[in-house]
């Protein structure tokens, strides 16, 4: 593999190739976010770690399954890990089992030894495109990104009419992608 | 496209993105990406988690594994095919096919009876292998056939859920208005289209204790995808409230159904303008006005 970072493209080769140091590169690049996505899904670490293994051997065993004209590689792993995440989520429902609700510990904001200052950067700039969405738009995505309920779910538990629901969370998402374009493009303020 | 990538989409209309997107449509696939790329950006607000390193211990024992199997099986492969095996093999089977010839010969003129007995066994045993190849060829003819009606069966139970729900959500529009209309005390008012549109009407209504509002127009002309209706109250000060983006019917009827939290108590005028999809990037209309009434 080069020494400059690999592009997703790149990386997608190197799997195919069978270099497991591509499995390394995005384990580290991704894991973090997609372990974070499990334990909010999953409310357990364990389970999280389980499911992100099972995402990760998936690229590794069947790479032609990510098409980069469809996502990035970003997009396509957090999209499956939430997936499987509520995949499993449902399963434990059906199954009738009590999962006990986590209580998070308290996380800390500021950036650890292995997390970058960047990533740190990028949580602020999100949750800031989130607090500016307002309500009910940011709870209504929550319901539907985070727990996995049906617009149709949610517009029974809110009393929303369906259309309505359909269309705050199109139109969140639509200002949310629109915040974070230009707060991105934004000079950083150090 | 943002409700596609969030499974929010009835089947029908997921069916419609899914061809479109299979046809290599440059601008869908663009919007996909767009829309992927906003909703995995979600997680990046949640606390900070770091993985159980042994995850990644255990991946790369696995990949290593794997890799070292597929390795013993490639170099198997490489000695069955390097030139100088190549030869070998050769010499081995000219030998094996002398050998088989000589004992083969030698069975017949010792043997010749059960030879033949050889013979038709092996004969029977292909016309066998024959007939089960041919049962094999025929149940996968009718799986396939099979598999054939279930999707057309299972595209014919997403379109009837798609009419189900639709009309389902028409009902519960319809019962909540006319509860809304049957209160004390509602308000409602006429609109009318502008020179831009000069054909819409529609009419709001509302109560303002509770905030519930409802509002239904014909007639206002078709949409552009990357543009939506917006609904407004104007106050005796100017003051512009949105009420919330109007949805758009099968029928062609545009509604919109919701609650306000507060109700303007100074309400002038009611009206529908035109702005980019998704609603005006601020706090006014931005857009023509297409319809108005004037709140007595």
């Amino acid at each position: 593999m080069a020494d400059a970072p690999p592009d997703d493209l790149q990386l997608l080769d190197a799997v195919r190739r069978g270099d497991d140091r591509a499995l390394q590169i995005v384990f580290e690049r991704h894991g973090a976010i997609l372990s974070a996505l499990g334990r909010r899904i999953l409310g357990q670490q364990p389970d999280a770690d389980d499911v992100l293994s099972e995402v990760l051997w998936d690229l590794w065993s069947n790479p032609d399954k990510f098409d980069p004209a469809r996502a990035n590689l970003r997009a396509y792993l957090v999209l499956k890990m939430r997936s499987r995440c509520l995949d499993r989520l449902r399963a434990r429902k059906s199954a009738g089992r009590t999962v006990r609700e986590q209580t998070f510990e308290p996380a800390s904001d500021a950036p650890s030894a292995e997390e970058g200052v960047l990533q740190a950067e990028r949580r602020e700039l999100v949750r800031n495109a989130l607090r500016s969405l307002g309500e009910p738009e940011k709870s209504l995505i929550e319901l539907a990104f985070y727990d996995g309920y049906s617009h149709s779910e949610i517009a029974r538990q809110t009393g929303a009419p369906l259309g309505t629901v359909k269309s705050r969370i199109r139109t969140g998402l639509i200002r949310l992608r629109d915040v974070l374009r230009t707060s991105s493009k934004e000079p950083s303020r150090t | 496209m943002m409700l596609y990538v969030i499974d929010g989409l009835e089947p029908a209309e997921r069916e419609e993105i899914d061809r479109l997107l299979a046809s290599g449509d440059s601008e869908a696939l663009e919007a996909l990406r767009d829309a992927h790329a906003t909703v995995a950006s979600l997680p990046d607000a949640l606390p900070a988690s770091r993985p159980d390193p042994r995850v990644l211990d255990q991946l790369l024992k696995r990949a290593r594994a794997e890799s070292d199997v597929a390795g013993r099986i490639g170099s198997e492969n490489a000695f069955k095919t390097s030139p100088g095996n190549v030869l070998a093999v050769l010499a081995l089977a000219a030998g094996l096919l002398v050998g088989v010839s000589v004992g083969a010969g030698g069975m017949f003129l010792l043997n010749r009876s059960e030879s033949r007995a050889s013979l038709a066994r092996a004969s029977s045993l292909e016309a066998t292998l024959a007939k089960q190849e041919q049962q094999l060829d025929d149940q996968r003819e009718s799986i396939e056939r099979a598999t054939l009606q279930i999707n057309d069966l299972r595209s014919q139970i997403a379109s009837q859920q798609a009419l189900v729900a639709s009309q389902t959500q028409a009902l519960d529009n319809a019962r909540s208005t006319l509860a809304l209309l049957l209160r004390p005390g509602v308000s409602s008012t006429d609109l009318a289209g502008t020179p831009e549109r000069p054909a819409a009407s529609g009419r709001i209504v509302w109560d303002s204790r509770s905030g519930d509002l409802r509002f239904s127009a014909r007639d206002l002309g078709p949409l552009e995808p990357d543009r939506s209706y917006e609904l407004w109250f104007v106050t005796a000060d100017q003051q512009t409230v949105s009420l919330g983006l109007l949805e758009v019917a099968a029928d062609g009827e545009l509604t919109l159904a919701t609650r306000l939290d507060e109700v303007p108590t100074n309400i002038a005028l009611a009206a529908v303008s035109l702005e980019p999809a998704g609603g005006s990037p601020e706090a006014g209309p931005t857009g023509p006005i297409l319809m108005a009434g004037t709140v007595r």
